[in-house]
């Protein structure tokens, strides 16, 4: 892969199970539907999410409709497709792209994205074993600056759960892949300058989503924002915004909030000014406390 | 730059003057550099195939060769004029690496032929935000906002 995320491994075990392919998405993709429908455990990568898209029909109306469309006699489940994702520091248009809200949107497919090396390996780990076609978006400045101890053996994070990261009664704070780290470093200062106690969630699992852990997280504090690297405009933030003000309203003391990037392509060297960065998140942690 | 592409040229420049007809110019290249800086090349072809094309069979090499043999040139020249344009470009590279970005509220231009009004209000949202959380941002980076 292009960060090398395969290393030598393949060398060892499987060299006729991992290779290249010519460079064409949509025949990646469609080539892993095809082996995953014929009952091979196929695991798609996508150099860069930003070019997932010539793979869209594949994903929306082959991967997604299988089972759907053939009344459960066929699917192809055993599809994962990866792909790098998010913002990177200097990756301008077409290499820091979120594309999750394109596929949320798409039911029959599972959306993934974790926060770092542990939730990674668990995640994928349940991605490749779940029953359905899998898009597994890693954040690419994750890869060189995460850094943990990761176990050696054989372990899965479910999917559809999401973690409460950090406990709190005032603030709920909902957000996925890189995003989560900003978040707990604007609870910290929330707590230190605002005296306000913020709750982390780590989303996980985009679609289908754990909205029973939001839920119960904003009935408790009452506030709600939702983060994401994403355009805000049809970010899955708007979702969960709709969800939320839906099944939580009498409980809310405040709108939902949603802090998003601007609704451009994503920049090149205005990468500081779009990004939802801990300053345009501390703010709206302001307003939402301040709003009654 | 990282591509060094040379040509194989195979022309039909004479029959195309000769007959006024559109002719077909097929240039066949080979990639020296590796694709990208994430990209270890010997990792899918062997570093003899590269030198071969780089040192000994690079049409840029041949013509140098061609020029030198006929008194045209010389590899005191080349090492000179190397000099010279590196020094040209590593001086305007300098220059454009201290010259300013744009106003940051140009992110929003171009979206659309004509803004619209929600992109209007990102802007305006931003401009806020800035003059409340400037100190953060490397705004001396970049033209001041208007």
């Amino acid at each position: 892969g292009i960060n090398a995320e395969y290393g030598d491994f393949w060398q060892d075990c499987c060299a006729s199970r991992v290779f290249n392919t010519p460079l064409t998405e949509q025949g990646i993709i469609g080539f892993g539907i095809g082996a995953a429908a014929a009952g091979s455990t196929a695991i798609a990568e996508i150099q860069f999410a930003d070019y997932i898209f010539p793979g869209f029909d594949q994903l929306v109306n082959e991967a997604a409709k299988y089972r759907y469309r053939s009344g459960n006699e066929y699917d192809c489940g055993r599809l994962t497709v990866r792909a790098p994702w998010g913002a990177v520091g200097h990756g301008a248009l077409y290499h820091s792209q979120s594309p999750e809200a394109y596929f949320a949107h798409t039911p029959g497919l599972k959306i993934v994205v974790p926060r770092g090396p542990i939730q990674a390996k668990g995640l994928l780990l349940s991605c490749i074993l779940d029953n359905n076609p899998c898009i597994f978006f890693e954040p690419k400045i994750l890869y060189r600056l995460a850094a943990e101890e990761v176990p050696l053996g054989t372990y899965t994070i479910p999917l559809s759960q999401a973690e409460i990261v950090r406990q709190g009664t005032d603030v709920t704070m909902i957000g996925w892949g890189t995003v989560v780290h900003v978040l707990l470093e604007v609870a910290s200062m929330a707590e230190e300058q605002l005296g306000v106690s913020c709750e982390v969630i780590d989303l996980q699992t985009i679609a289908p989503y754990d909205a029973q852990t939001i839920e119960a997280s904003v009935k408790k504090t009452g506030k709600a924002m939702v983060v994401h690297e994403a355009p805000l405009t049809q970010g899955f933030g708007a979702e969960i915004a709709a969800r939320l003000q839906e099944k939580c309203f009498l409980h809310l003391e405040a709108p939902v909030q949603r802090v998003a990037g601007w609704d451009t392509p994503f920049p090149y060297i205005y990468e500081p000014f779009y990004l939802p960065d801990k300053w345009r998140c501390l703010d709206t942690v302001k307003k939402l406390v301040d709003f009654m | 730059g990282r591509h060094k592409q040379w040509y194989q040229r195979r022309v039909r420049g004479a029959l195309a003057l000769e007959h006024s007809c559109p002719v077909l110019v097929e240039l066949m290249t080979y990639r020296v550099g590796h694709h990208s800086t994430s990209d270890d090349s010997t990792a899918y072809r062997s570093i003899d195939e590269v030198n071969y094309w780089d040192r000994e069979d690079s049409p840029v090499g041949r013509l140098a060769k061609h020029l030198i043999a006929r008194d045209l040139w010389s590899t005191d020249l080349e090492d000179a004029y190397a000099k010279e344009c590196r020094k040209e470009i590593m001086t305007a590279f300098g220059r454009a690496e201290s010259e300013r970005g744009p106003n940051p509220l140009w992110m929003f231009d171009d979206v659309y032929d004509s803004p619209s009004p929600h992109i209007t209000e990102q802007r305006e949202q931003l401009r806020e935000h800035l003059e409340r959380y400037g100190d953060n941002y490397p705004l001396d980076k970049y033209m001041p906002l208007d």
